[in-house]
Formats: C-alpha cells, sequence, structure tokens
C-alpha cells in the first residue's frame, strides 16, 4: 500500500467522492433521517458501521465470489452487518430504534454501500478497502450531521435536542420537501467552496509554470 | 456442461456465503437478544386478538405489553371475556377485572320518528348531521343512516326495518368503536346480562316528545312505579336502570305505553 494511495482513500469520502454532495447517494436516508442532528448523526454511525464490514468482507471475498452472482452476494454480506446493527439498537437504543427502524432495515440497499462495494472493495485489498468504508461513512456522517443541523434550527428551533430561546420554531419546515431546499441549498454551497478551491489550486499550479505569469485570464479579458 | 456447472459453482458459492453469515448472525442475536417479559406473552393470548383498538392501543399485542408494564388497565378492553380477565388478572397479580358490556343503542325511533326534511345526499350518518343537525326532529334520534354499522369491525350492528340501528348481542365484543363515531351520541354500554334497556335518550317532556316521535318516552314514569325491584328511577325524564336489582320480569316492557323499555 502506498502512502498517496491511503491519503486519496482517507480524504476522498469527505471531500473528493463525498457520497452525500458529491456522488448524491442515499438521498432517501438524507432526507428521511435529517429532521434532527441527533437522529442524522445515529444514521450515520450506523451506516459507517455496515460500510467497513461490508467493504472488509467483500474485498476479501472478491476472488471467490463469481462474477455473475456477486450482488446476490454483496447483499447477502450487507444485509448480515444491517440486521448485527438492527440487534445492537434494539438492545441498547431502543427509543431510537422505534424511531429509526424502517430506515435502518433500509440500509440494506442503501446506494452508498452497494456502490463502494461494486466499485471499490471489489477490486481492492481489505485494509484499504475498510479505509475506503471508513472515510465514506464518516463523510456520509458529517455531511447528514450538517443538514441535520440546519433542519432542526430551522424547524425546532433546536440545537441537538435543545430548545434554543427565542428562537421560534417553524414546525411546516420540518416536511421532507424543506429537507430538499435544504440539501440543495448545501449540495450548492459545498460545490461551489470546493470550486472555489479547485481553481485556487490551479492557479497555484499555473503560477509555477513560466508561461502561464502575468497573462491575462481570458475570463477577464472578455469583460 | 460447462454452463451447468458454472451455475451450480455459483450457486454453491452463494449458498456458502449465505450459511457463513447466517451463522454469524445466529451467534450475534445470541449474544444480543433481548430478555422479553414471558407474561406478555401469556397475557397476550388470553386477550380476545381482536385489535379492535377500543382500549385506546394500537391492537392487543401493545395492550398486553401496556398491562404488564402496569400502563393499562385490564377493564380498559371490553372485548375479552371475563373468564380470561380473571386469568389474565392472576398473572399479573391484581387488577380490576371489569363488568362485561355490550354496546345497545337507546333510541327505537326509526320511521316512527318524524323527519324534519327529505334527505337525499350522499353519506352515512355522519354527513347527514351536518345539515341541520340530522333528519330527525329529534335531537337524540336515531339517524339510521349506518355510520355505526360501516365503523363496527364485527358487524354486530345492523339497521333493519325500524330504521333505527339494533346491536345484535351474540356478535357485540363491546369495544366501543361505534359508541366514539355515532354523531348523536346514543349509544351506550350495558351489562351483557341485563334483560331490558332504554331505547330512548330523549330527556325532553311528554308534550315535547309527543310531538317529535311516537316512540319516544314521555316520561310517564309507569315503569318505575310498576317495578316490583325498585330497580327503576325515574332522573331527568328518563327512567333509569339499576342493573344490579333487576331481575328481568319484564314488567316494565309490558307497562310502558310507548313501548320504549325493550327487551335485550
Amino acid at each position: 500500500m502506498n502512502k498517496q494511495k491511503v491519503k486519496e482513500t482517507l480524504l476522498g469520502g469527505f471531500i473528493k467522492n463525498n457520497p452525500t454532495f458529491v456522488l448524491v447517494l442515499g438521498t432517501c436516508p438524507t432526507i428521511a433521517m435529517t429532521t434532527s442532528l441527533f437522529q442524522a448523526f445515529a444514521m450515520g454511525v450506523a451506516t459507517t458501521f455496515v460500510l467497513i464490514f461490508s467493504n472488509l468482507f467483500v474485498s476479501l471475498l472478491r476472488n471467490v465470489i463469481p462474477d455473475k452472482v456477486r450482488i446476490p452476494c454483496y447483499i447477502v454480506i450487507i444485509s448480515t452487518f444491517v440486521i448485527i446493527v438492527q440487534m445492537v439498537m434494539r438492545k441498547y437504543l431502543p427509543d431510537l430504534y422505534g424511531t429509526m427502524q424502517a430506515f435502518i432495515a433500509l440500509i440494506v440497499v442503501n446506494c452508498i454501500i452497494l456502490a463502494r462495494a461494486e466499485s471499490f472493495a471489489s477490486c481492492n485489498k481489505p485494509l484499504l478497502s475498510m479505509l475506503d468504508g471508513l472515510s465514506m461513512g464518516l463523510g456520509f456522517t458529517c455531511a447528514l450531521s450538517l443538514i441535520g443541523i440546519v433542519r432542526e434550527f430551522f424547524a425546532g428551533g433546536a440545537f441537538a435536542g435543545m430548545a434554543i430561546p427565542g428562537f421560534p420554531a417553524m414546525s411546516g419546515v420540518g416536511a421532507s420537501a424543506f429537507g430538499f431546499i435544504v440539501f440543495g441549498c448545501m449540495m450548492a454551497l459545498f460545490n461551489f467552496v470546493m470550486q472555489k478551491i479547485n481553481e485556487k489550486k490551479e492557479r497555484a499550479k499555473r503560477a509555477v509554470l513560466p508561461l502561464s505569469t502575468g497573462e491575462v485570464e481570458p475570463m477577464e479579458a472578455v469583460k | 456442461m460447462e454452463t451447468v456447472i458454472q451455475i451450480l459453482l455459483a450457486g454453491g458459492i452463494m449458498l456458502a456465503i449465505a450459511v457463513v453469515f447466517g451463522f454469524i448472525l445466529m451467534i450475534c442475536s445470541n449474544a444480543l437478544a433481548i430478555k422479553k417479559d414471558e407474561r406478555v406473552e401469556k397475557v397476550e393470548s388470553l386477550l380476545a386478538k381482536s385489535n379492535c383498538g377500543g382500549c385506546g392501543r394500537a391492537g392487543c399485542a401493545q395492550f398486553a405489553e401496556a398491562l404488564v408494564k402496569g400502563e393499562a388497565k385490564l377493564s380498559d378492553c371490553r372485548a375479552t371475556p371475563k373468564a380470561n380477565k380473571e386469568k389474565i388478572a392472576e398473572i399479573l397479580g391484581g387488577g380490576e377485572v371489569g363488568e362485561e358490556t355490550v354496546a345497545v343503542v337507546h333510541c327505537n325511533g326509526g320511521n316512527a320518528c318524524y323527519n324534519k326534511y327529505d334527505y337525499q345526499g350522499y353519506g352515512n350518518c355522519a354527513s347527514c348531521e351536518l345539515i341541520a343537525g340530522g333528519i330527525k326532529a329529534c335531537p337524540v334520534g336515531c339517524i339510521g343512516k349506518k355510520t355505526c354499522v360501516d365503523v363496527c369491525p364485527y358487524g354486530a350492528i345492523a339497521v333493519e326495518d325500524g330504521g333505527y340501528a339494533i346491536v345484535k348481542k351474540e356478535k357485540c365484543i363491546s369495544c366501543g368503536v361505534c359508541i366514539s363515531n355515532c354523531p348523536k351520541g346514543i349509544i351506550g354500554r350495558i351489562p351483557k346480562s341485563a334483560k331490558v334497556y332504554i331505547a330512548c335518550s330523549n330527556h325532553g317532556k311528554g308534550k315535547d316528545v309527543m310531538e317529535l316521535c311516537q316512540h319516544g318516552c314521555i316520561g310517564c314514569g309507569l315503569c318505575a312505579k310498576n317495578c316490583p325491584e325498585g330497580a327503576i328511577a325515574m332522573k331527568n325524564g328518563l327512567p333509569e336502570i339499576d342493573y344490579a336489582k333487576c331481575v328481568g320480569c319484564m314488567k316494565c316492557v309490558e307497562k310502558c305505553p310507548r313501548k320504549c323499555i325493550k327487551e335485550h
């Protein structure tokens, strides 16, 4: 394993391949489970757990699983870990399990997990695949939590379950339609910032080249 | 032949993976098993299993859980037979069993009650009630448009030739869905063992009632006077039966000039 690849994998889930903002995978839990920070965070952690272990096992079995039946095999592996998550939650977080039950079960068909199994774990080594699962999962968790904070703030006038004094709750805003709007706005913001950063990098790179220094950029020229 | 081998191989590998992961799950489910209160299952098996919702819970399973936790009273469930309730009380170590009851419609007006207008619209009692309080002249007269018939989960209510609803007591489990849905609020509960019931809810004076309905109680008090057990008392213009005293002699049914005390 070379260092460059590890670094790329670790950071990929957060920025370059962020499952929510860039790849736009798993929008179902993104909308349904982000009405509060706590719920969003729990969903993210559950998904992360499933991602890490499904990636590990898919990667371990990548040479055993026949190509033609790989999807059913992945589903077997994924659903095993989803059921384990369900059991753990049912035992230790029964209240949360009550509200999230359906969506935890739906992690089985979460496209992030299948996508990572299909596109990463099935052609990479186990450790690297685990790292990818971790970074993807945490990226997903961060994105969900961010949306959760915004939605909880506007819909419930609260932060992490604690009411903010003097801030009115707009209950209608808690509906999933608003969730889409928040999701869209944050996606736009994320991509805007990333684009700016990339442009800066690009410019810095170009500045090193002697040819492009001092030249007027074509965009500005038009103006 | 090669294809067959390929198919078998693929299936075999999938099966092997499934078996291995199933085994993992088995171990996990043992390690993470939740200890369930054994009483819940026992209580649930003794409940009526009608899932009528009369207790305010989603179903009998939820009610059983609430019972064991002490959040619900046994008497909240009307559908369970008394013998079973006593067994449940034994399991739970006490608890009020409550009287076995059935629903009854306190009205026998129907066609005998005058109509205020001719209703030709769509719907049931609830929609009819919205127009000037229903078609019947009597404010507490059965409209007879079958809201209770529609909501009854057991088909225990029917609107018969008389034009008013009658509860069939052998089918009624006393869940109370009809009671909460009747727009007139004239369905109530009486003990299952009751022999007679009052089939009118109008507290008005004799003359007023006569103008509204041929079968309405005029509050004459003949039933109270003639009851050998003294089980009937006049209250606010309507007789009230004390079912603890009633022996079912049917004197009141005979004496009532308006025939609004009925055999149950």
